[in-house]
């Protein structure tokens, strides 16, 4: 038994007699990395939850840490203690990586916590703190200026700080969200040095490619079951795939793609803080793909196309208008639609309905001749959408923020489809969706682009450009430096085109990061 | 937004439908959920109210005299209160509310007593001067960019600096004999405040709930950044809703110089917090933690028929405030427990998990 840093046996989780884990097996040892997929809903965030006492498990269940009943004091303890860091990381933006570090740091009695801070000490701890895991960056400057790597190494250097075990147990939700793959290495590098000094770490994660390179062992989740378990190098991602999704993904479409249009968008000299004098063209019923890293333009062009941000320079038309910067509502005139990256800032309206959410762009249309805005017709043709995209629940008046990630992205996608744009411009559409959804989402932009619809993905999904683009655009140092062909598209190419670098192989040292 | 064209999503994808929710009895399942004590409880607690007052203090609670007089009483709170939640609706705070009624109040005396204007030209100057002030309001928070919360507590100061300005810290007596007999009669049982109160409830609530303008308003508050992206003036939106509440405000000032036949300096600020409680209050009835006009007035009513109930049951003085209080963070309160609690509690416990109690 002891011999287990972590075991769960037949655990399981009844919420109002909806089951959703149900006989969970596992097992976690020192020095081991295990990673849990699954789709949204698959019961991951449940589990999680119950390890983190947040939720109870069902009677029979039984969780063994160290091989003793888990309790609370184990939650965030230095010795045997269970650690979790969670997607958006829980750092306070404002603080410097320094109080962050301290914020969390157990002090003896509440008076300590009046004592003034000993802030030189403190500085430089969290110095070398974070160069045990190859964070060399400023220490003292607030965490919402770092970049994303930097504040995920902040966020597990705080979660290892003061272990006073190696042994101890990291739970790591979908860290790398909103990273771009190249980014992700010395993040990885943290978390494999925790599981060779003897930690047990466990990965929740969407992202196969992670798997690949991190995990020794894989648990596939499905509807609160395990599905699968595989050991490193035991299997390919495709079986993977079929595992998460039941084997109920249908495949890619490929071959037929129209003969592109009329050019619908053209972009001439454009520069915003970032991108510097982009030239290009995307005709009607084309998906082009613009990728990049972090901070290379790629993440700034759609919003300097729509007039999200203001243009520094350069002129954007659009079937032929000319749209004025920093003008949504001009664009949107001009038949433009754009889905931005941050569906929780800029496109869903949390506090409203999936109706509401739904129709926003266009209202027009939905008013009975007295002016008066109709919340029937409103449903109607929400319904429709709901049957288009396959959203789910297929309830109108849901509300939109306790619906999943890949669904609230299905109800942004529909209600700018909804506007028959003529130029639809996609950031980053499936960030933080799951893999059946984020299918869906693709193919859904493929008839879209069927219809004549003019369509710029910017993306740092590899699998994503290669699904849906018939060509890409890579941006770097705000330049556009390659154009790939549909044929072209492949990892190997793109991550070359993406670092500038003669062979993928050969990354540049120390971390591409730095450099920008 | 102009641009009628809606696409059919029918025709280019072929999809299996989903299952349907349509039926004849949805609309009366939402009407049924609407008035649930989860989501109307202020009904039932001004039920409850009643019935007891009505056992207790059956001689003076159940007199004509008693809601005559709350019904009237209360009109101008009830106007303060929905401009303060058209605001809110938009998703800023207008703290300069309280003040605009006394400069409403005192400006109409002003123009009436000191400048001899006719009282038609003085109520429309003083609702222009409301419609001036709220446009300020906006200017500071959406051109200056100063968080509504500071850019209307300072407009507020500088309005009462001119409303003792203008007053000299004086009462104005003496209005026009017109003004005063209209607004002070009472027409079927009901001031004239009253009237004015349904009209604009009505007015508001047509917009609010019913117009794409609502739905605007609605979205700048949800979140003003997905608002503009989806072509929404959202600086537009926000100063139209501070200049609605500042327009309200001043017309509720000019009423209530007209009930009591004087301007008096010290009208207004005593409005501000009851307001906002009855926004606050009302956003947690029918409309699920959305600030609504129907909730606003009912919550002002329900609150005063409390208080009401109280001082003829004999209540020492104290107590009404203390009442009104309590009201506000119980009902709040409760709904966060309950309907957004999950909600909350995921969040506290994102932040806290290092040190999160648990229950194994």
């Amino acid at each position: 038994m002891t011999d287990h840093l972590l075991e769960l046996s037949r655990v399981s989780k009844t919420f109002e007699s909806q089951t959703v884990l149900r006989d969970i097996e596992l097992k976690l040892d020192a020095g081991e990395v295990l990673a849990i997929i699954g789709q949204n809903g698959c019961g991951k965030s449940t589990l999680i939850k119950t390890l983190a006492g947040y939720h109870t498990p069902d009677r029979d269940s039984s969780i063994l840490a160290w091989g003793a009943p888990i309790t609370a004091s184990m939650v965030g303890a230095p010795e045997r203690g269970l650690h979790f860091i969670h997607q958006d990381l829980a750092l306070v933006s404002a603080l410097t990586t320094v109080e962050n570090l301290e914020v969390t740091r157990p002090r003896p009695g509440w008076l300590a916590s009046l004592w003034p801070t000993r802030r030189r000490a403190e500085v430089r701890h969290a110095r070398r703190v974070l160069a045990d895991f190859g964070g060399h960056f400023d220490v003292e400057k607030p965490v919402g200026e770092l970049t994303p790597t930097e504040q995920s190494l902040v966020a597990i250097a705080r979660a290892f700080d003061g272990w006073t075990s190696a042994d101890n147990i990291l739970v790591l939700d979908e860290p790398t969200a909103a990273l771009h793959p190249q980014e992700l290495k010395p993040l990885f590098a943290a978390i494999q040095k925790l599981a060779h000094r003897g930690a047990g770490v466990i990965l929740v994660t969407h992202r196969l490619n992670e798997v690949a390179a991190l995990a020794d062992r894989v648990l596939v989740l499905r509807d609160g079951r395990i599905v699968g378990e595989v050991a490193r190098n035991g299997y390919e991602e495709r079986d993977l795939i079929e595992l998460m999704t039941g084997g109920q993904l249908k495949p890619l479409l490929s071959g037929d793609r129209p003969e592109p249009g009329e050019p619908a968008l053209e972009v001439r000299n454009v520069s915003g803080l970032r991108v510097n004098k982009a030239d290009l063209t995307v005709r009607a019923g084309e998906v082009v793909g613009v990728t990049g890293l972090v901070g290379s333009g790629r993440d700034e062009l759609a919003n300097l196309i729509f007039g999200a941000t203001p243009r520094a320079g350069g002129t954007v038309r659009v079937a032929g208008r000319t749209l004025p910067s920093g003008n949504p509502k001009a664009s949107i005139r001009a038949r433009v639609a754009m889905v931005p990256a941050d569906r929780r800032r800029q496109a869903a309206i949390m506090a409203m309905s999936m109706r509401e959410n739904l129709t926003l762009p266009s209202l027009g249309p939905l008013r009975r001749p007295t002016g008066w805005l109709s919340s029937a017709l409103e449903r109607r043709e929400t319904r429709k959408w709901i049957r288009a995209l396959d959203i789910r629940p297929p309830d109108t008046e849901k509300s939109i923020e306790l619906m999943s990630g890949g669904n609230q992205q299905k109800v942004i996608l529909a209600r700018w489809l909804r506007t028959s744009p003529k130029l639809l411009l996609l950031d980053d559409p499936t960030q933080g969706v799951d893999i059946g959804a984020k299918a869906e989402i693709h193919s859904t932009v493929r008839n879209a682009a069927a219809d004549g619809t003019a369509v710029l993905v910017c993306s740092s999904d590899v699998v994503e450009l290669i699904d849906v683009c018939d060509r890409v655009l890579v941006f770097r140092d705000g330049v556009i430096v390659a154009e790939l062909g549909h044929d072209e598209i492949n990892e190997t190419r793109l991550t070359t085109e993406t670092l500038g670098v003669s062979e993928a192989g050969s990354l540049p040292a120390p971390d591409p990061e730095e450099k920008l | 937004m102009s641009d009628a064209t809606v696409a059919d999503p029918e025709s280019p994808l072929d999809k299996p439908p989903a299952p349907d929710h349509t039926s004849e009895g949805q609309g009366l399942r939402r009407l049924a959920s609407t008035l649930s004590i989860r989501n109307a409880s202020a009904i039932y607690v001004f039920a409850a109210m009643f019935l007891i007052f009505s056992l207790w203090v059956p001689d003076t609670f159940l007199t004509s005299t008693t809601w005559r007089s709350l019904l009237n009483g209360n009109a101008t709170t009830a106007l303060v209160a929905i401009g303060v939640g058209i605001a809110l609706c938009a998703g800023v705070f207008d703290l300069s509310v309280g003040a605009t009624v006394g400069i409403g109040s005192m400006m109409v005396s002003w123009l009436l007593v000191n400048k001899g204007y006719s009282p038609i030209t003085a109520v429309l100057i003083t609702l222009v001067i409301g419609v001036a002030i709220g446009v300020v309001n906006g200017f500071l928070v959406v051109v200056i960019g100063i968080d509504s919360f500071i850019a209307t507590l300072g407009v507020s100061s500088i309005l009462t600096a001119a409303v003792l300005a203008i007053s000299n810290g004086q009462q104005i007596i003496g209005l026009d004999l017109g003004f005063r007999s209209f607004v002070s009669r009472q027409y079927l049982g009901m001031s004239v405040p009253v009237y004015v109160l349904i009209g604009v409830a009505i007015v508001c609530w047509y917009v609010l709930e019913h117009t794409p303008l609502g739905r605007r308003v609605y979205a700048t508050g949800g979140n003003r950044e997905a608002a503009r992206l989806v072509g929404v003036r959202t600086g537009g939106v926000i100063t139209a809703s501070l200049a609605a509440s500042a327009v309200t405000a001043s017309l509720t000032g000019l009423l209530i110089a007209g009930t009591f036949g004087t301007g008096d300096p010290t009208t207004g600020p005593d409005y501000l917090l009851p307001a906002f409680s009855a926004a606050f209050l009302g956003s947690t009835q029918f409309k699920n933690g959305r600030f609504n006009v129907l909730g606003t007035v009912v919550a002002v009513y329900v609150l005063s028929v409390g208080v009401k109930g109280l001082q003829l049951a004999g209540a020492s003085f104290w107590v009404p405030s203390l009442f009104n209080g309590a009201a506000l963070i119980i009902a709040v309160g409760l709904t966060r427990l309950r309907g957004r609690g999950a909600a909350i509690r995921g969040v506290i416990g994102r932040l806290s998990s290092r040190s999160q109690p648990r229950t194994p």
